[in-house]
């Protein structure tokens, strides 16, 4: 069985590697931060990371920021230890072989109990996930999915000038449960309608889960892996970190080797990530089948 | 938490091994990373925000916020103000300079750049409401290399440090080298187009893709058919006569 890659390893191979090229030129920390910095690079390239977290409603807010603290952790994931919720990776790959995709997701709002095999998972949208520790804002790249409990549905992403069409002129005064989601610039997640304290459908103990794409924690101690990545695509952080060090040093053709290799890491990743998606986004959709007669929630407007 | 200048400028001279400041200082640095922060935030359109724009008692003139770069949307007590042209305002609004009340519309091409006028003059009782300019800001407000922040993400911070790199490797003088600055100015690229396609991925994420279908389709909007097959009895055909029928075009 091979050895697994963990922080350790990789940086004991990159100090190899460096010093069989006679380099022994960088302290450990910097070897442990080009890794990391790899690491990220493959994130932010290929969207490996996702993870999910809640929105709570501000009553009248349109826009949250997911530079503060907007983006919440759900309570009752198994590794709140380390500050963060599910991976969608682990998330599904638990829910999978106990429950259809669409019965599992369809119970969302709710608590979710299955067993798989000595593993007991609960996790709970509730309201008071709302105390949970906000995640860095730093780590968020851009959304995937958002799913609003009240309902039980998936959020629509639209674009502004598709919103302007839905709800006309006034659409950002326009308040309730919100149906659609919308992207203003990099970091700002807006819903439509706007939750509304005064409304009927929205009270501010509601909120909406966003999975999206993440930067992974940065490893620390040793014996850490990155999490949710396969070992041979962590090899890419070993080789963005090479590179990485050697242009620091101008040795900028040895440098240019490593980066073919992480290049191919990251292509395969990449093509990797794309199935997975396409795998879960069809799961996801069979809960979005349409039905005979389903009327459009904003037909009158 | 955004960096300061000043930290990056640390990093970047960190990364070029002159943390001596020997080739570099550390107040060029500062500068080039705040130049690499505003056209990464020109090219991607990646940072919008909201700013506040307090208003005074009969001044219609003001500044606009320095970190706005283009503007998507004037408010005031939450409803839209309308963008106008002088000319127009000038030949169906000749009392537009002096009228008061409460704010209507704004004008940008009359008071010189980065100006912007706001129509009616505010009038007491409306100047205690701000007025809200959202929109696409620069990346970087920059004066000193410890004053202020890049107003961009943590992972975005780094291709800063790169563009700075690029620069400082590219500046005739000890330490320059050309063959790395181009490498590092080919890695910013990477970045902005990474963070341009990041900007866009909403627009074609899976949820729509796959689960939703898209918008634009009549009734079927927001409940996709991509897993059902269209049979027959669903085609909705449109005659050139403005009829509908059952005549072989789907719509």
């Amino acid at each position: 069985m091979p050895t697994p890659l963990t922080l350790r390893n990789a940086v004991s191979s990159m100090e190899l590697r460096l010093r069989a090229s006679g380099n022994a030129f960088y302290s450990r920390q910097d070897l442990i931060d080009a890794f990391n910095d790899g690491i990220e690079e493959l994130a932010e390239a290929t969207g490996f990371c996702e993870r999910f977290g809640t929105i709570p409603f501000v009553s009248g807010r349109r826009l949250y920021d997911m530079r503060t603290s907007s983006l919440r952790q759900p309570v009752g994931t198994e590794d709140d230890a380390d500050g963060f919720g599910f991976t969608v990776a682990e998330f599904t790959r638990l829910l999978a072989p106990a429950i259809p995709p669409a019965r599992a997701l369809s119970r969302i709002d709710g608590d979710i109990s299955i067993s798989e095999g000595i593993k007991a998972l609960s996790v709970s949208f509730s309201a008071a996930g709302n105390n949970a520790i906000g995640l860095p804002w730093s780590e968020y790249l851009y959304p995937l999915h958002c799913w609003n409990p009240q309902t039980s549905r998936w959020l629509i992403p639209v674009a502004i000038s598709d919103l302007q069409r839905i709800g006309g002129p006034n659409w950002r005064a326009i308040t309730g449960e919100p149906y659609y989601y919308y992207q203003q610039g990099q970091w700002n997640i807006g819903l439509f309608p706007t939750p509304n304290a005064s409304s009927n459908h929205a009270v501010t103990t509601n909120l909406v889960v966003l999975f999206f794409a993440a930067l992974p924690t940065r490893l620390i101690s040793d014996m850490e892996q990155v999490i949710g990545l396969p070992d041979e695509y962590s090899l890419g952080g070993e080789e963005w970190g090479l590179y990485d060090l050697q242009c620091q040093e101008a040795e900028y053709k040895k440098a240019l080797r490593n980066l073919g290799t992480y290049n191919a890491i990251e292509a395969k990743l990449k093509l990797a990530v794309s199935r997975l998606r396409l795998a879960q986004s069809r799961a996801f959709g069979v809960q979005q089948l349409p039905r005979f007669g389903a009327t459009f929630p904003f037909g009158n407007l | 938490m955004a960096s300061t200048f000043a930290a990056l400028a640390t990093k970047a001279l960190y990364r070029l091994n002159d943390s001596a400041q020997k080739c570099w200082t550390a107040a060029e640095i500062a500068g080039y990373i705040a130049r690499g922060a505003q056209q990464f935030a020109e090219e991607t359109r990646c940072a919008y925000g909201i700013s506040e724009l307090r208003l005074l008692t009969n001044v219609s003139v003001y500044d606009l916020p320095p970190r706005i770069m283009t503007i998507e949307r004037v408010s005031w007590d939450n409803k839209d103000l309308a963008p106008l042209y002088t000319t127009d305002l000038e030949s169906s609004y000749p009392n537009f300079e002096t009228d008061t009340g409460q704010p209507l519309a704004y004008v940008l091409d009359k008071d010189g750049f980065r100006k912007i006028r706001i129509l009616n003059l505010p009038d007491a009782e409306s100047a205690t409401i701000p007025i809200m300019i959202e929109g696409i800001e620069t990346g970087a407000v920059f004066s000193s290399p410890t004053v202020g922040t890049v107003n961009l993400s943590g992972r975005q911070e780094r291709y800063c440090i790169d563009f700075a790199m690029a620069i400082a490797l590219d500046r005739e003088g000890p330490g320059q080298d050309l063959g790395l600055a181009d490498h590092y100015k080919g890695r910013f690229a990477r970045g902005t187009g990474r963070a341009k396609i990041h900007m866009t991925h909403l627009e074609s994420n899976q949820t729509r893709a796959i689960g939703v279908g898209a918008l634009g389709t009549g009734l079927s909007e927001g409940y996709g058919d991509t897993l059902y097959p269209r049979l027959p009895f669903n085609y909705v055909v449109i005659d050139p006569r403005g009829r509908r029928g059952r005549r072989g075009r789907m719509s």
